[in-house]
């Protein structure tokens, strides 16, 4: 394979993946999902909380969120693989499923959630799809999807 | 031997290179010293995290901060682009 084809494939590929797991709301009490999925989030605060020091700046909540990221803890470029990460953290197979008890907790305290996915390709590069296992899954818990795909 | 005084040295103040909703481009990348899919990917997570939607502008300086569209401190590019 010549110098050039070689440079090409290697622009055409994924450069970075990774989805994220959002709930958000004035009202929202972190331990509460924690509780319910049996996870740590990336991120968690309450509204008003100071949950960041950034070069002697404090960041504060403007609402309260609890965030879980797949970015440092799923090791692959394949978006699916990232999105499965999240799917079997709210409904775990083979165990029961988090979803009905998480509706609960958004309807009794008025909580948002949604799922991002981030997707970054060389030149050329092809976006991926959203899986339907995925969609099911978000659909079934009210969560928006967003996507967030760009190239070189 | 030089006797002579210096001026006390100012702080440098950070410029804005980026302003806006938009996915800040290559050129903010080259600024910062980093690939933009490495920008990219911190400007996502600083906005996820901070409950910032995909199309709320935020203000990018040269020296890495990210201020949200009310000036607050959000985040730092630097912080958020290491590697995975």
């Amino acid at each position: 394979m010549s110098e050039i084809s070689t440079k090409t494939v290697a622009q055409t590929e994924t450069l970075n993946a990774f989805a994220t797991l959002r709930f958000s709301g004035d009202r929202l009490e972190p331990d509460r999902v924690t509780g319910i999925l049996g996870i740590q989030p990336t991120t968690a605060y309450r509204k008003g909380d100071v949950y960041r020091q950034s070069r002697g700046h404090e960041v504060r909540g403007r609402t309260g969120v609890w965030y879980l990221s797949t970015r440092r803890c799923v090791d692959s470029n394949q978006l699916a693989d990232h999105l499965r990460h999240l799917t079997a953290v709210v409904s775990p197979e083979g165990r029961a499923d988090h979803i009905l008890a998480l509706r609960d907790l958004m309807a009794r305290d008025g909580l948002e959630a949604d799922v991002s996915c981030f997707w970054y390709g060389g030149a050329g590069a092809h976006s991926p799809e959203i899986p339907a296992f995925a969609r099911d899954v978000f659909a079934r818990l009210g969560a928006a999807i967003e996507l967030d795909f760009d190239t070189d | 031997m030089d006797t002579r005084k210096r001026p006390p040295r100012q702080p440098k103040t950070p410029r804005i290179i980026w302003n806006g909703p938009d996915n800040p481009t290559n050129q903010v990348a080259t600024t910062l010293g980093i690939p933009r899919w490495r920008l990219r990917t911190a400007v996502h997570e600083i906005k996820k995290r901070s409950k910032l939607g995909a199309r709320d502008g935020i203000t990018i300086y040269d020296d890495g901060t990210v201020r949200d569209a009310n000036g607050e401190h959000v985040g730092d590019i630097y912080e958020d682009s290491r590697a995975d």
